[in-house]
């Protein structure tokens, strides 16, 4: 297995199962967004814990035609073929903080009510803007 | 009733038209006149005879979101505590303005026309359904200004378009065009241009005849109206 870290993203390849990605988690850093390069062979044989604190994301060459344990397994399913371009998208010009506040809600979300990320997207809202304002709390 | 805010009710369905400034920039004053009306709103609710609700912009636009520097101040002015997680009594008040539309016993409509963006997209994704004119473009663009949408919008649109398509728009802040909003649906309803208004007053009077509405069964109505009248 090949772990490259990136500044938000690290990737993963030559994993052949999710129990395999699962057995050193810290291995990864702290990524926003675990990238896990999977071919035909790849098998869905377990979970990534729900709390897991980044989001994942599978990558494959067709990613249309994903199994659905695999879908079941990972946050997102991408093309393989353009994963800069996409995390570009997604993370231009953020900061860490900003995108580990939106990945909390999306991280409850795996299994919080919507009540529970309701009131996980406010506390994120007043922490980013005491940051905009200036770094400081709103109190 | 404001002048920005324009409420009326024909045949049992109440129909909220916005008709602020700067093509409903979401202004201090506006979510003034915002929250009136639906304290109004929630007020009629409590009464029979309520079909249904329609929602849209006066003018081209739903809306163009959030005045974000008028937010910023807002915010510096209200005290939030991260230790205890206690929220500021004005955003409670607001955030409850957005999202108990999705509680109410009737179906609530947004017609979405030109820009529907951020805080006026969270009006949108706090209603049942969704009918989105050809041409519109919707987002959540607030992750472009370093915060996130927090009236509803990161919680509803993961539950009306999926994990993958609502981190994609709340993350990119892009703005996407009508069509790939219903490919990805967060519109239930393509409509032609002018068309949207009409086509929320046909769905609200097929849900009427079926006499079940309850919001925990707003998808599967929709699947069947989708299955049965269009």
């Amino acid at each position: 297995m090949k772990i490259n870290k990136k500044e938000f993203v690290t990737e993963v390849s030559d994993a052949k199962s999710v129990s395999e990605l699962c057995t050193d988690i810290s291995a990864y850093g702290e990524p926003c967004l675990l990238i896990v390069y999977g071919g035909a062979d790849f098998s869905a044989d377990g979970r990534f814990p729900a709390e897991l604190p980044f989001i994942t994301a599978f990558a494959a060459e067709d990613a249309e035609n994903v199994s659905s344990g695999i879908k079941d397994c990972f946050d997102l399913v991408i093309s393989s073929e353009n994963t800069d371009e996409y995390t570009e998208k997604l993370f231009k010009d953020k900061s860490r903080k900003q995108i580990e506040e939106i990945n909390r809600c999306f991280i409850i979300a795996r299994k919080g009510s919507q009540e529970d990320i309701l009131a996980c997207e406010s506390r994120a809202f007043y922490r980013l803007m005491a940051e905009k304002n200036g770094g400081g709390s709103n109190e | 009733m404001s002048d920005t805010m324009l409420l009326t009710e024909e045949n049992g369905i109440l129909r909220l038209t916005m008709n602020a400034p700067s093509n409903n920039l979401m202004t201090a004053d506006f979510f003034r006149d915002y929250e009136a009306v639906m304290a109004e709103v929630e007020e009629k609710a409590k009464s029979c005879g309520i079909k249904g609700m329609v929602i849209c912009g006066g003018g081209r636009h739903f809306s163009t979101g959030a005045d974000v520097e008028a937010l910023a101040q807002r915010s510096a002015d209200e005290s939030y505590d991260d230790t205890t997680g206690e929220l500021p009594a004005g955003h409670i008040r607001q955030k409850h303005f957005f999202t108990f539309l999705r509680g109410l016993a009737f179906p609530v409509v947004s017609v979405v026309t030109g820009f529907c963006i951020g805080s006026g997209s969270e009006i949108a994704v706090n209603s049942h359904y969704r009918i989105i004119e050809k041409n519109a473009r919707v987002g959540q663009p607030e992750s472009t200004f370093g915060i996130l949408p927090a009236l509803g919008g990161v919680a509803r649109t993961i539950d009306i378009c999926g994990m993958q398509n609502a981190y994609e728009l709340v993350m990119s802040g892009e703005l996407i065009p009508a069509e790939r909003a219903y490919e990805i649906g967060w519109a239930d309803i393509f409509a032609d241009k002018k068309q949207g208004v009409p086509a929320a007053e046909k769905l609200i009077e097929y849900i009427a005849g079926r006499g079940d509405f309850a919001p925990e069964k707003s998808k599967e109505i929709m699947q069947d109206y989708k299955e049965n009248e269009l």
